[in-house]
């Protein structure tokens, strides 16, 4: 069944590809590491500086990619007919339901996270003898990451297929505050046309990961070699998350850390039950940046109160309280605007776990 | 394994209390550790905290004893030798403040031993139970001035 969408997905996207391709993320070049005689490669950023290629691009009907440049990840990935709705929180958001969503968004005051614009790594190959004739030959690239897999895809503007694409492609899981390698692999494909190159099919197992690919793509004697090896982790394009949230024991950490929505001590200190009370799988530096982790000053004070309003049975005060901590949270990732951001679906589950863990309903 | 020293009341590792903002931050600037800072008015170091994380890559050590390897229970018992802790926090259990040192320990969850018989740890996955037994040690350690 599941190699039967795969296939399914294979043939759509290589149907769709030809149309979808350009514009539908910002450009930009991955690290060209050689450059050989024969073969020229460029961003679309540096679309300009060619005339004679953005022409040939113009005629033959993609030169609206050079006004598109702000589409939404999950836009891109639906133009490419790619998944884009297989993480868990979606399940979650699904039993909790909208009118719970907008119920407890507007209670609480949660803000849902902007748009994901994600610069996917895109790469316009040309043969600067070929432009200007019949026979001009350009080729796009694109490396795209999706909730259940690593593609690289292709586009054929030109006549001539590429002789040859080689690649590696490896996949990095995070445990605790380190990325390791988890899995690789290489593939070579030769007379490359329009549609997928690879698709690596890697769901989400750990908390985060991210993927990095070495690309050679050889033409009639050249060769050129894209990779994103030089990415860090706040620049990291191909970066995915697999947060959840559940009661505490219920809940894996998948190389992350699942933090108590409301303290363990000030619950166990109040008499209830931890180890089924909500928790958020979170990655672990994200975790010390919540309001009740450590011994600072803050942090203390934080627990503190939390027994106190639980020892008053204000729960929708501590809500609330937590959710202004988590607002109050940067992101170390630099990806969004806080943790309350980052952990929207999951926050929105805990408060509605929460309601039913302590009885209550926010009013 | 290189080894971070811990110095209640004082320092950790090359972050010293009463140091400026902008002195820690270019003595932090490529340092592997990820200390936690809190700072006073004056944006003068008041408060250095570490993570366990901090363990795979370095020694935490105050007077010899390595302070994310030793078992809470022992370690709190050796350095109440040196100097109690403060038995009327509201946390004590998951919460141990040395006020006469300058140093306090912090794990998320009370945890003993024993909990390996109870029947919701023998109910959780494999990793979760792993994952429950770091909780022995302290996840935390922490240096402040002390009060004179």
């Amino acid at each position: 069944m599941y190699f039967k969408k795969l296939a399914c997905l294979f043939v759509a996207t290589t149907l769709l590809a030809s149309t979808f391709l350009f514009g539908t993320v910002n450009a930009q070049q991955s690290s060209l590491v050689t450059e050989k005689a024969g073969l020229t490669s460029i961003s679309l950023n540096q679309i300009n500086d060619y005339p004679e290629v953005k022409e040939v691009i113009t005629e033959r009907g993609f030169d609206y990619i050079f006004d598109e440049k702000n589409e939404s990840d999950e836009a891109v990935l639906e133009k490419y007919d790619l998944p884009t709705t297989v993480e868990p929180s979606t399940e979650v958001m699904q039993v909790v339901g909208e009118e719970n969503i907008d119920r407890l968004s507007e209670k609480y005051g949660l803000v849902k996270p902007k748009t994901t614009i994600v610069d996917y790594k895109q790469n316009i190959i040309f043969d600067p003898q070929s432009i200007g004739t019949q026979s001009a030959n350009i080729w796009y690239l694109i490396y795209l990451d999706t909730p259940a897999s690593f593609t690289v895809q292709v586009t054929n503007i030109g006549t001539d297929p590429l002789d040859t694409i080689r690649g590696t492609l490896r996949k990095f899981n995070l445990n605790g505050q380190t990325f390791s390698q988890a899995s690789s692999i290489t593939f070579t494909k030769t007379e490359v046309n329009t549609g997928i190159v690879y698709n690596w099919v890697q769901p989400k197992d750990k908390v985060s990961d991210f993927f990095q690919y070495e690309i050679t793509v050889s033409e009639d004697g050249s060769t050129l070699s894209y990779n994103n090896l030089g990415e860090t982790l706040h620049t990291h394009v191909y970066q995915r998350y697999l947060f959840d949230a559940g009661s505490y024991s219920s809940l894996a950490a998948l190389g992350g850390e699942r933090h108590h929505f409301v303290s363990a001590s000030a619950l166990a200190g109040s008499g209830y039950n931890s180890n089924t009370a909500p928790a958020i799988r979170m990655t672990q530096k994200d975790h010390y940046q919540t309001p009740s982790w450590g011994s600072s000053t803050s942090a203390v004070d934080f627990r503190y109160n939390e027994t106190i309003l639980l020892g008053q049975r204000k729960f929708q005060e501590l809500c609330q309280m937590e959710v202004n901590g988590l607002k109050a949270a940067s992101d170390p990732d630099g990806k969004f605007s806080n943790l309350q951001e980052k952990y929207f679906d999951q926050v929105v589950y805990s408060l509605y776990l929460s309601e039913q863990y302590f009885g209550f309903v926010s009013q | 394994m290189k080894k971070l020293h811990i110095e209640p009341g004082k320092s950790i590792g090359v972050v010293k209390l009463g140091m400026s903002k902008d002195e820690i931050e270019l003595l932090t600037k490529n340092d592997s550790v990820f200390y936690m800072v809190e700072y006073d008015i004056e944006d003068r170091c008041k408060f250095i905290q570490i993570a366990s994380s901090t363990k795979e890559s370095y020694v935490c050590e105050y007077s010899d004893i390595d302070l994310f390897n030793t078992k809470v229970s022992d370690l709190v018992t050796l350095l109440d030798n040196i100097s109690p802790y403060d038995r009327n926090h509201f946390e004590v259990g998951y919460t141990y403040i040395f006020p006469k040192l300058g140093l306090s320990l912090w794990r998320p969850q009370n945890i003993s031993e024993d909990i390996i018989h109870e029947q919701w740890f023998k109910e959780m996955s494999i990793e979760n139970q792993q994952d429950e037994l770091k909780h022995l040690y302290f996840e935390s350690v922490s240096v402040f001035n002390v009060k004179t």
